[in-house]
């Protein structure tokens, strides 16, 4: 059985103009806030954020290079933190809530249906003993729909807007490719109609014409749809390219923050000064061997 | 990347050693107790009341006497002390053991390492090979070989020894197969390396850690096949002080002198729990990867 | 049979030093590499080889080194077919080929040490005893920027990108005359990236050294190669010299790599080129030009016909039946604007 059929008749080429830029923050209510946050591994603190927040509407990019904490700052939003061995400290607000002060039980249902998740590999983060249909049906009753059949209509209605087919609602995570999986995963929170999406490497697995599909896809969320997101990534054209501001992380502190172009136009700290630098660019002046 | 978090886990292997005996009291007691018992065996002539009854000796005058301060185990239908015949007989459970692991392995690994590594014909023709001697249990064959042969200690180590073999070949085959498709043995074909050399080097080290684990739970298995071949008359013969055979030669008197049958019994019981013990303990220890549970 | 992939004229006068001549690699019905041909010359020289999932350019990557066997075509180092070598013969063509693989994690035996790692290929190819195999490889160690120390050190104790220079180190243990670069940066952060690439530059100065390197990363090839093969779907679709190649691209699939590929500088940025659907399945590959299904400026001929690898101007040669239109600029506007199918 092949991963991936004839091209999907549901899809279309996507012109894309430059400016996307979403609206500046605009002195409201902010979608996440964090607030003095530390994540630590018994007495070794790994993230240390005094404050960042997530517009409404707002795509914010965290970038770093491994190690630097940025996706133990996802997993902690996502109440995943202890999961893993690590206590954290601080206020996350969310929807007028400290996300660190829930019980399990209303974290489980902000996880996945408030703050959708998008993780690098897609295919890691399906049961494999499902099908994407059930998996789309199960999330969704258990988040309120009332029956099967509004599930199943929702769940259809979502793929369409990643621009997949609906039959691939019968097919087993492992029969997708990568950039359908990743297309699947963002449907699955326009599906649970979730408030924010929180994407850690979400395209750093795929090829990049694939890449370019998906940014352009969390494009198109926040601005038809509203979505806030926080985008981890530890590519910096992609951040730049997709992000409306940037924070940029070296071992669990953020060195700079603010508006993407300024940051990686007019970089004041060095660090963000050496990554840029260190981005290899076609067509540079003086490039070549 | 969730991978790159890592919880910080104590240098060195004496250090996680040590963590781990102090947190697995279990694992503790097990490699007390192994350690005792094999010392037991190594110095049962300095330790035993009466080194002379483990063989040749026999006290016709002096038959099933209870635990005394003279004989604190009692002694036997032929006067011997069983304390010092239980000592002794901590020389040879754990012999037999090593004996037929080491021929298990010696046979097991080589076989396991080239089916798994080359693959294809030479992993069907080793792999059936391997099957046939799986068929046999250990019983059966030690019974044909005690029929052909005499039955003895050693006709017995090589008649398990025969039977144990093919599953240490499963067992490696099955790692090597997965370590033969790594990046670094490419890396090694790629670099022009000879199959003996990449055989020995990478497929070998990369593939006996549980094989490692294994063995040492499986020490305690084969004291107690040993025992139970001794004890069905077919391994060790009079006047060796083996506890299965201890053990046969008591049951008549099992109702009325229980300490004939008890003292041999309670020590495979002991030896086999140590060993045990001693194989899930050594298992922590070479998994330095495993998060501790809280 | 090959379908009219005609030789493509280098640039550079002379034999080439690796030649691969219409190989063909297949997995039961799937043919990974359908008739690929390259030229590699003498060093210094780096020739890129750009491709997506999908595209064949790692199962080539590893039928240059005999790793995988080829169907069909041929492999020839300075004229000498290598498809047939055995023993010695082989030997020595692996001591003159070698690879840097792509994951750091894994490239290296976990319970070898790094000096052991380096000397292996030493000892293997008896270039040196063992009193003067130490002294190599600390010199090896110190030449891709790492300590004599760390050749006690096992692979555990080393981060990605010191991991990658050992196995740069190891590569280069055995002298080899052409090096195949098999995504050698791309696990890696982009700080030591930029290292690692810059110790590679050094390398091919010092050794004078000819590369293949694979890649999906356009700006890296851009660096290190002069120039540069498309692959997609087991075959070349575009070759040229690199600056040329990206900067005026004459094959659809290229043009939409080149736009695929994110800018950080504000002013670079371009038109994204969103091409539709997803890569085809390899064993049921379209008929006609495998890229028609999802090219913006297909016509019914494409759809037909495989278009040949031609010569389109000095040293670049294209497989596309519209090559001359999409390299005159002509079809910019289609290739942008939504799909005329």
């Amino acid at each position: 059985m092949s991963a991936v059929g004839p091209e999907d008749p549901g899809s279309r080429p996507i012109r894309d103009g430059l400016d996307h830029r979403g609206p500046v923050a605009d002195g409201s209510m902010p979608a996440i806030e964090i607030h003095d946050l530390s994540i630590a591994f018994g007495a070794r603190e790994v993230v240390r954020l005094e404050h960042l927040e997530v517009g409404e509407g707002e795509i914010l990019g965290l970038a770093g290079e491994s190690g630097s904490g940025k996706s133990m700052t996802a997993l902690a939003i996502l109440g995943l933190a202890p999961t893993v061995g690590a206590t954290v400290r601080g206020t996350i607000r969310f929807e007028g809530r400290d996300l660190l002060a829930l019980s399990p039980r209303e974290l489980r249902d902000v996880r996945g249906r408030r703050i959708a998740m998008v993780f690098q590999s897609p295919i890691a983060s399906f049961n494999p003993v499902f099908r994407v249909g059930d998996l789309f049906v199960r999330s969704l009753l258990l988040h309120g729909a009332r029956n099967r059949g509004e599930a199943r209509a929702r769940a259809e209605e979502a793929l369409r807007g990643v621009l997949l087919a609906p039959d691939l609602l019968g097919r087993y995570p492992h029969q997708l490719s990568g950039g359908q999986a990743q297309r699947v995963a963002i449907a699955l929170a326009l599906a649970l109609r979730s408030r924010v999406l929180l994407a850690d490497e979400p395209t750093s697995a795929l090829d990049v014409t694939v890449q370019a599909e998906i940014l352009q896809l969390v494009r198109a969320l926040r601005d038809e749809r509203g979505m806030s997101v926080l985008f981890i990534s530890h590519d910096l054209a992609v951040v730049a390219e997709l992000c409306d501001r940037i924070a940029v992380m070296r071992e669990g502190r953020i060195v700079e923050e603010g508006p993407a172009d300024d940051v990686l136009r007019a970089p004041r700290h060095e660090y963000t000064r050496a990554l840029v630098a260190a981005v290899p660019k076609v067509g540079r002046i003086g490039g070549g061997p | 990347m969730i991978d790159q978090v890592l919880v910080p886990r104590p240098v060195g292997r004496l250090a996680r050693l040590t963590a781990v005996l102090r947190r697995n009291p279990l694992l503790t007691v097990g490699a007390a107790l192994s350690l005792i018992i094999v010392l037991a065996g190594l110095f049962a002539p300095l330790l035993a009341p009466h080194p002379a009854d483990a063989y040749v000796a026999t006290h016709p005058t002096e038959t099933l006497l209870p635990p005394s301060g003279l004989h604190p185990f009692g002694t036997d239908q032929l006067g011997r002390d069983i304390l010092t015949r239980v000592l002794y007989g901590a020389r040879i459970s754990p012999l037999i053991a090593v004996l037929v692991l080491l021929i298990a392995c010696a046979v097991g690994i080589p076989l396991g390492i080239v089916a798994g590594y080359f693959g294809g014909l030479v992993d069907d023709v080793l792999m059936r090979v391997t099957d046939v001697f799986l068929a046999f249990p250990a019983l059966l064959l030690a019974l044909a070989f005690a029929a052909v042969l005499s039955p003895s200690i050693g006709n017995t180590t090589l008649a398990i020894a025969l039977t144990w073999w093919p599953w240490y070949t499963r067992l490696v085959r099955g790692q090597a197969a997965s370590v033969a498709g790594r990046q670094y043995v490419e890396a090694a074909r790629a670099l022009g390396v000879p199959h003996v050399r990449i055989l020995l080097r990478h497929i070998l080290p990369n593939s006996i850690t549980p094989l490692i684990v294994q063995v040492s739970l499986d020490v305690s298995a084969v004291i107690l096949t040993a025992s139970a071949l001794s004890f069905l008359g077919l391994g060790a013969q009079d006047p060796t002080p083996d506890w299965g055979l201890m053990v046969s030669q008591g049951q008549s008197y099992f109702t009325t002198q229980w300490w004939l049958v008890t003292f041999p019994g309670a020590a495979i019981l002991l030896t086999a729990v140590a060993f045990n013990l001693l194989g899930d303990g050594l298992r922590d220890v070479l998994d330095p990867r495993r998060v501790p549970t809280r | 049979m090959s379908e009219g992939t005609s030789s493509v004229s280098a640039p550079t006068p002379g034999s080439p030093l690796l030649e691969v001549r219409d190989l063909v690699v297949r997995f039961g019905p799937v043919r990974a590499v359908d008739g690929v041909s390259l030229a590699l010359p003498p060093g210094p020289f780096g020739l890129g080889l750009v491709g997506e999932s999908g595209s064949g350019k790692t199962t080539l990557a590893r039928a240059l080194m005999r790793l995988v066997p080829a169907s069909g075509g041929e492999i020839l180092l300075e004229g000498t077919p290598v498809s047939q070598l055995r023993g010695r013969e082989l030997n020595r063509y692996r001591k003159a080929v070698q690879i840097v693989f792509q994951d750091p994690d894994t490239t290296l035996d976990p319970r070898v040490r790094i000096g052991g790692a380096v000397g292996e290929g030493l000892r293997v190819h008896r270039i040196a005893d063992r009193a003067d195999a130490a002294r190599r490889v600390v010199r090896l160690l110190e030449e891709v920027g790492l300590e004599a120390e760390h050749a006690r050190r096992y692979p555990h104790q080393l981060s990605g990108g010191q991991r990658q220079r050992v196995a740069i180190a190891r590569a280069l243990a055995v002298e080899p005359r052409v090096l195949v670069l098999d995504e050698p940066t791309s696990a890696l952060d982009v700080t030591v990236q930029a290292r690692i690439l810059e110790l590679i530059r050094r390398l091919r100065d010092s050794h004078a050294l000819a590369y293949l390197l694979v890649s999906h990363n356009l700006a890296v090839v851009e660096e290190l190669c002069e120039e540069t093969s498309v692959m997609y779907l087991g075959r070349i679709v575009e070759h040229g010299p690199t600056s040329a190649l990206l900067s005026t691209p004459a094959h659809p699939y290229t043009v939409a790599l080149r736009s695929a590929v994110p800018e950080i500088d504000l002013h670079a940025r371009r038109r994204r080129i969103v091409l539709p659907g997803t890569p085809p399945d390899a064993a049921r590959p379209p008929a006609g030009c495998r890229f028609h299904p999802r090219c913006p400026v297909a016509v019914d001929l494409c759809r037909t016909q495989v278009p040949p690898l031609r010569e389109v101007a000095r040293g670049r040669a294209v497989a596309c039946h519209r090559a001359q239109e999409v390299l005159g600029g002509e079809l910019e506007a289609e290739l942008e604007g939504p799909s005329a199918r």
